[in-house]
């Protein structure tokens, strides 16, 4: 298994994706623009919907858009995670292949999705002059965490799905919970305090969203020791499903 | 070259996949075993040829899986020199909806080709499969010869050190067909080991160097293709019975080679109920002299006693001639022949004469006895009572009056030529 082929299945996804559309790849530029274009219009335009502590009419769209984009890339990430092994059993069951590095594709995919979405939103971002300062370097290195965390959660679900098929829904119901009780849409000080706190040292997700908040919206470094956190959790997660899948392979592909 | 040592290979059978879970969790049991494979050892050297064998259900495809690495085996070691590709179920991985060309890339970059590797097979691949303009087309379009026309252009040409081959191969056409036998032959030749999965008996035979009987899993047997395939069809009567009858299978003795003592050897039926033994088998000339030998053309008896340690009620007596790779060159017994032998009584002696004419071309022949009882269909009987090959060998010679020819037999050609003004 080597680069060029993750590669390869990165480049067909996208080919998979959009293959019969007129417009190909060019939905993948569409996706984002509609979103940030609705976010601006409802919440800024018409809801008037400001954010508290942060001068300008695009706070909230920022703040929405920063923290959206991020979790669309997170949850599709853990989301087709949870299924590779069964979406791709055609392949397992002829070529010997390494099924720990077979979901290293998706997030590459997903990462290539999330740089397109992010040009639109710098594009939207120069555009109303709310360009971010210089802790966007952090950036990458964020992305990077996070994308590892869903590796490893998409392994083990995936590893689960194998053997009981109701991980695929759970993990889309989970998800869908996991994304409202993450402070996304919502803004933590309207929470009670017993909320914010259980995020702080609950939520592996909020560590990340909250980080992109800092970034974007109120041009801040992250704070390094709930980044220390998210290094230790992603890679805990990493190793969580790299040893279950090592565990039980022998049982993956006697059931593929 | 493929060395496997004691591979084991158990299936846990769960009702459903989440019991597995179930397992983990509650540390109990809930799955049957069953176990594919047990202790199946070989070795295939660089340019040779090796025969899988054995009913359905009897872990070939296991052991085949386990060897391209898509199963894991339990236990035992598995070393090999390089890459095993093959038909393995006809394309491997195929996306349907992606064209030839296309697949060609991302099936050879799956096999673990490099990009410069690829680029520069691309148009052998092309050419090998001759599927014309339809390797632009998606891969639904294509009729199943040509999927296994891609699948096998790719496999052959993605450098593998041992290749498989096995009945999805019977999908292509002849003239594809013998493509595929010429470009296995020229990657033996280059010192690639082959793996052959076949019910074809006569091509086992004439293809391999070595063959392996897998039955329940375990090796059977495993030698020379001719006496593995002996082996293999002495299963198969053995199956016929049904399991009324207790039935002694024998391996057979092994040099089939020139042996001088050949029609003395001990009658140890390949197969049979015991019921019925053979005391003697002799080939005859015409003056009743006993032979090992004959000139071709000449007639031929073969006189088989036997005697019946029981009642028969239909009995029948077959007989076969094999040549030297195994192929038969001709069997029949009195069932096919149309005759009704009387009935026999336990403890009675029965001389069978066989008169034959001995057309054969030069070579050595063996000699193949069957007694069979109720038949039934076009040729099977309910009780095979004695069923053995390679009884008597036989050397035929040349027969210097007679026409020469090449095959198997001489047919007694006339022939004619006729000029076109003598036709009008």
């Amino acid at each position: 298994m080597n680069l060029l082929l993750l590669l390869d299945f990165t480049r067909q996804d996208f080919v998979d994706r959009y293959s019969g559309s007129v417009l190909g790849v060019l939905w993948a530029l569409i996706h984002p623009l509609v979103m940030i274009f609705i976010f601006t219009v409802i919440f800024t335009n018409i809801m008037g919907a400001r954010l508290p502590g942060v001068a300008g009419d695009y706070g909230y769209a920022v703040y929405l858009v920063s923290g959206l984009l991020p979790w669309m890339a997170f949850a599709n990430t853990v989301t087709r995670g949870s299924t590779v092994f069964l979406d791709r059993r055609n392949i397992i069951g002829k070529i010997p292949i390494a099924l720990a590095y077979l979901p290293v594709y998706i997030v590459i995919s997903e990462a290539v999705t999330f740089l397109i979405s992010m040009t639109i939103f710098a594009v939207f971002l120069i555009a109303v002059g709310a360009l971010p300062g210089k802790a966007i370097v952090m950036l990458p290195f964020i992305f990077v965490l996070q994308q590892i965390f869903a590796f490893g959660l998409g392994l083990i679900f995936g590893v689960l799905n194998v053997f009981l098929r109701d991980i695929r829904e759970l993990v889309g119901v989970m998800l869908t919970f996991w994304f409202w009780l993450t402070p996304i849409v919502w803004v933590p000080s309207v929470a009670p305090p017993l909320v914010q706190q259980l995020q702080e040292t609950l939520n592996p997700a909020y560590l990340f969203v909250n980080a992109y908040h800092g970034i974007f919206v109120h041009g801040q470094m992250p704070d390094f020791g709930a980044l220390s956190r998210l290094v230790l959790i992603a890679h805990a997660a990493l190793l969580l499903g790299w040893l279950l899948l090592k565990w039980l392979e022998r049982d993956v592909r006697d059931f593929l | 070259m493929i060395r496997a040592e004691n591979i084991c290979k158990r299936f846990r059978l769960y009702r459903k996949p989440s019991d597995r879970l179930k397992e983990i969790l509650l540390r109990r049991s809930y799955h049957t075993l069953y176990q594919a494979l047990e202790e199946v050892s070989f070795q295939v050297a660089d340019g040779q040829t090796f025969g899988i064998i054995g009913q359905n259900g009897a872990g070939k495809s296991t052991l085949l899986k386990i060897l391209t690495g898509v199963l894991l085996p339990d236990s035992g070691q598995i070393q090999m020199s390089g890459r095993v590709t093959g038909l393995l179920e006809l394309g491997t991985g195929f996306n349907m909806e992606m064209s030839g060309l296309d697949n060609i890339r991302a099936n050879a970059m799956l096999l673990g080709m490099s990009a410069s590797q690829i680029a520069a097979r691309r148009d052998l691949i092309v050419d090998f499969a001759e599927l014309g303009e339809f390797i632009h087309e998606p891969l639904k379009t294509y009729s199943s010869g040509m999927v296994m026309r891609l699948a096998f252009s790719i496999a052959i040409h993605a450098d593998p050190s041992c290749f498989v081959v096995d009945e999805a191969l019977s999908v292509g056409d002849a003239y594809f067909q013998q493509k595929c036998m010429r470009a296995i032959q020229d990657f033996r030749a280059r010192g690639g080991s082959i793996l052959f999965v076949s019910h074809d008996m006569s091509a086992i035979k004439t293809l391999c160097d070595q063959a392996m009987l897998l039955e329940d899993g375990r090796i059977v047997d495993i030698g020379s293709p001719k006496d593995v395939v002996d082996h293999y069809h002495a299963m198969l009567l053995h199956r016929s019975h049904q399991g009324d009858v207790p039935v002694t299978i024998n391996r057979p003795v092994t040099p089939s080679e020139p042996e001088p003592q050949a029609s003395e050897r001990p009658a140890s039926p390949l197969a049979g109920t015991g019921e019925v033994e053979l005391v003697d088998l002799r080939l005859a000339d015409a003056q009743g002299r006993r032979i090992e030998q004959i000139t071709s053309e000449a007639p031929l008896t073969i006189v088989a006693e036997l005697r019946a340690r029981r009642d028969l009620e239909q009995p029948h007596y077959g007989i076969g001639i094999r040549n030297r790779f195994g192929h038969s060159v001709f069997e029949t017994n009195t069932y096919c022949m149309g005759e009704t032998p009387p009935s026999v009584a336990a403890g009675e002696r029965i001389r069978v004469e066989w008169r034959l004419a001995a057309n054969l071309i030069k070579g050595d022949y063996s000699i193949s006895v069957g007694v069979g009882n109720r038949p039934y269909g076009t040729g099977s009987f309910d009780e095979i009572l004695f069923f053995s090959h390679d009884l008597a060998m036989l050397t035929v010679e040349m027969d210097p009056d007679a026409i020469r020819y090449d095959g198997y037999f001489n047919m007694h050609p006339k022939v004619s030529v006729i000029h076109e003004e003598a036709m009008a």
